[in-house]
């Protein structure tokens, strides 16, 4: 099994379970529910991977590779259509799923954004999780588990990715990226745990741009006028959204190929319909996790200025802004900066729930600068 | 790798395995064709997971090696060739394949073989059976299998070997085929799968154009692999009960009516024009007359008499006239003989004897 889950990093207590489930015989249905970006997906695909290949996981046949690259026919890999996995979705792999596998020793489907079953979907999926055929196995992967319907979460056996540990984020950064220490060790405070933002930062000079963009947004606030928060407001949503037209060219290129290979004009409409799909979930994950960067880039900032004005300069996360910290900090203000994080935690929370973003960054705005006016 | 063939051997292979190739797939390759050139032969594969089919491409290899190619694009542009020495070459380190024929050159984008899925390789025991025969049964027992895939058992045929004959059963639930036929088979004991129809009309569309007398059959627990003339087919099996086709067919008819096949296969085939948008065929016996009709509204009526031995009393029974006429076409012989017990009761078509029994359920009729 070496090499099945070197990609996976900082994850020991899930990929220990799951090395072991391969030792001795996997469950029919299993649930990988963790914080985005902590590598939730790549574990998915890898445990597919040691449960088709005919070496119990050798990480390196073609079996395997397929596997990770989501080219093997016995993988399926599902995702939401629109806003919902649908029931048309489930009916069709109810249907398949009692097939043998191709050529692969398992069969498995894997569900993203599992949390997505509509009411309709989630009934048909009970049955067959009730009583799986014997080569099929299950992967709802999920970072918002609590909105799974419990009799679905209850018949998974429950893997649980945590966020990463910073000293594991630095070491991947250097070694898989090449960073300066220093610089991954500043990065790694920065993204939380999430080391897929990590790696971002450490790449892509858009993703650091933008957390310049908010960073210069939260030490602003606090003066602003009514007007200037406004825009503010508008800058901060404007970098939320910065970043969804980045996935268009490669998945409208990705749908130029498959239609040149495509047989008639059903199956170009039925790719174009996928592609188009595909691109609104992409877009919808990329805003998310552009919401998740602003709470995140914003409680970081007070966080470290409550740091600073209790006199604690070694534990910032933004090291790289200390002198910053250091010139804006108001003495004494620990209280203030405190309810300012706070404020931000209520956001999140709000955030999550699907409120209408602009709504809830307004008030987050709002209420930061009650706290330090 | 670089291979030359001929147009025509290009486009017969394609041909045949482009049946098997996947129309709807999220894994690209799939929707492809792999040529694999080797020193000992050229051999083209495609599959859509439920078929997968091999054939062998005539040619020679001058630097062996493997790719894959879109089916459709390569189809199209096979076809379009000029006749004569057709060369498929593709450079070290390229990913385009060049395909070049007299003036003709085209640039196809491929991809390489190591994605394509591993084709099942059943292993075992094979036995052969007389190919005429075998297809004779499935052209008039096949085309009753359901095409709806929520019962995926019906969508299959359910195949009996033994030593001496083969039996195939396939129904919809609205008609039922079963055909016995004498046939040579070197099968040991006996043998029973459900396989999908479709399985069996493409082997039946590729064998046909084979000139071998024997399939060659390796059953394994869930594949199926056919063999004939150098081309392979595996299919994977329909794993469930068939319904228990006997208790279907009643034991005894209280009516037995002989027709001339043609005349009433024309017959049927005619006023079954005028059943539209699921309106009913008639077949009404009475006085030694058998009158033949439809009536679809807005579209107008027809009706047949021919004469028949019948002198019981007045029985008329309507049915899908699609599912009539192809149980009559599917007796191959000069007489049909009707059977039937009540209007709402299944009827029986058959030939003299009993090898081939179609069952065909009966519309109710509404005056
Ligand atoms: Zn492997």
């Amino acid at each position: 099994m070496r090499g099945l889950f070197t990609d996976i990093t900082g994850q020991e207590m899930a990929v220990g379970l799951l090395t072991r489930a391969l030792e001795q015989g996997a469950s029919h249905a299993y649930l990988f529910s963790g914080p985005p970006g902590v590598g939730k997906t790549e574990a998915a695909l890898a445990f597919a991977a040691g449960l088709a290949c005919p070496e119990g996981g050798c990480g390196v046949c073609a079996t395997c590779r397929r596997v990770k690259e989501g080219l093997h026919p016995d993988i399926e890999i599902v995702a939401p259509e629109g806003n919902f996995i649908r029931k048309e979705e489930i009916t069709e792999i109810n249907l398949h799923a009692v097939y043998r596998p191709y050529e692969a020793k398992a069969k498995v489907y894997i569900f993203l954004e599992a949390d997505s079953f509509n009411i309709e979907a989630a009934n048909a999926f009970l049955k067959t999780l009730e009583e799986p055929p014997g080569h099929v196995h299950f992967i709802l992967v999920t970072d918002r588990p609590e909105r799974l319907l419990p009799t679905i979460a209850s018949r998974c056996q429950l893997v649980t990715f945590s966020p990463v540990a910073a000293r594991a984020i630095a070491a991947d950064l250097s070694g898989r990226l090449g960073v300066k220490e220093r610089e991954a060790e500043l990065i790694a405070r920065v993204a939380g745990g999430n080391l897929s933002y990590a790696r971002e930062l450490a790449t892509s000079d858009t993703v650091r741009r933008q957390r310049d963009v908010l960073l210069d947004l939260a030490r602003d606030l606090p003066r602003a006028g009514l007007l200037d928060t406004e825009v503010a407001l508008d800058d901060a949503m404007a970098s939320v959204e910065s970043r969804e037209a980045e996935v268009v060219p490669e998945i409208k290129a990705e749908l130029k190929r498959a239609l040149e290979w495509a047989g008639d004009a059903r199956t170009k409409k039925w790719l174009e319909k996928r592609s188009e799909d595909k691109i609104k979930r992409q877009q919808r994950r990329l805003r998310t996790q552009g919401l998740q960067t602003l709470t995140h880039v914003f409680a970081g900032w007070y966080r470290d200025l409550a740091l600073v004005s209790a006199g604690a300069e070694d534990a910032v996360l933004n090291r790289d802004r200390l002198s910053e910290l250091q010139t804006v900090v108001r003495p004494g203000g620990l209280r203030a900066y405190t309810d300012a994080v706070e404020a931000v935690q209520k956001a999140e929370e709000r955030l999550r729930y699907n409120v209408d973003a602009r709504l809830a960054v307004g008030d987050m705005f709002r209420s930061i600068k009650e706290a330090l006016a | 790798m670089k291979l030359v063939t001929s147009k025509q051997a290009l486009v017969e292979c394609l041909g045949i395995v482009n049946k098997a190739v996947s129309s709807r797939s999220s894994i690209q390759v799939l929707s492809g064709v792999l040529i694999d050139a080797r020193p000992d032969g050229i051999v083209m594969s495609a599959t859509d997971m439920e078929i997968s089919i091999k054939a062998p491409l005539a040619g020679r290899v001058d630097q062996p090696g493997s790719l894959v190619v879109p089916a459709r694009i390569a189809s199209e542009i096979a076809r379009s060739l000029p006749t004569g020495e057709v060369t498929l070459e593709q450079r070290a380190g390229e990913t385009q394949v060049e395909i070049r024929a007299g003036e003709s050159l085209f640039d196809l984008h491929s991809l390489p073989a190591v994605d394509f899925p591993q084709l099942p390789a059943p292993v075992g025991d094979g036995f052969t059976v007389g190919k005429a025969a075998f297809l004779e049964t499935v052209d008039r027992v096949a085309p009753s299998a359901s095409r709806d895939e929520t019962r995926p058992v019906l969508t299959g045929v359910l195949i009996h070997f033994n030593k001496t004959d083969v039996r195939m059963v396939a129904t919809d639930s609205y008609r039922l085929s079963v055909k016995q036929t004498p046939i040579e088979s070197s099968v040991e004991n006996t043998l029973q799968a459900i396989v999908p129809a479709r399985t069996l009309l493409e082997l039946s569309r590729i064998a046909s154009g084979v000139a071998d007398d024997t399939i060659t059959i390796v059953p394994t627990e869930n594949q199926m692999l056919f063999q004939v003339g150098g081309i392979y087919l595996i299919s994977r099996l329909i794993d469930g009960q068939f319904p228990n086709y006997r208790q279907l067919i009643p034991e005894t008819f209280d009516y037995e009516v002989a027709v001339d096949h043609d005349e009433v296969l024309e017959a049927v085939r005619r006023v079954g024009l005028l059943a539209q948008k699921n309106a009913p065929l008639r077949l009404r016996f009475a006085d030694n007359t058998l009158a033949v009709s439809a009536e679809s509204q807005d579209v107008g009526k027809a009706h047949e008499a021919m004469p028949i031995q019948y002198s019981g009393d007045a029985l008329e029974i309507g049915f899908n006239p699609e599912f009539l006429e192809a149980g009559i076409a599917a007796v191959k012989e000069p007489t049909v003989y009707l059977r039937f017990i009540s209007p709402l009761r299944p009827g029986l078509v058959k030939g003299a004897s009993d090898d081939f029994l179609y069952l065909v359920m009966p519309i109710r009729l509404s005056d």
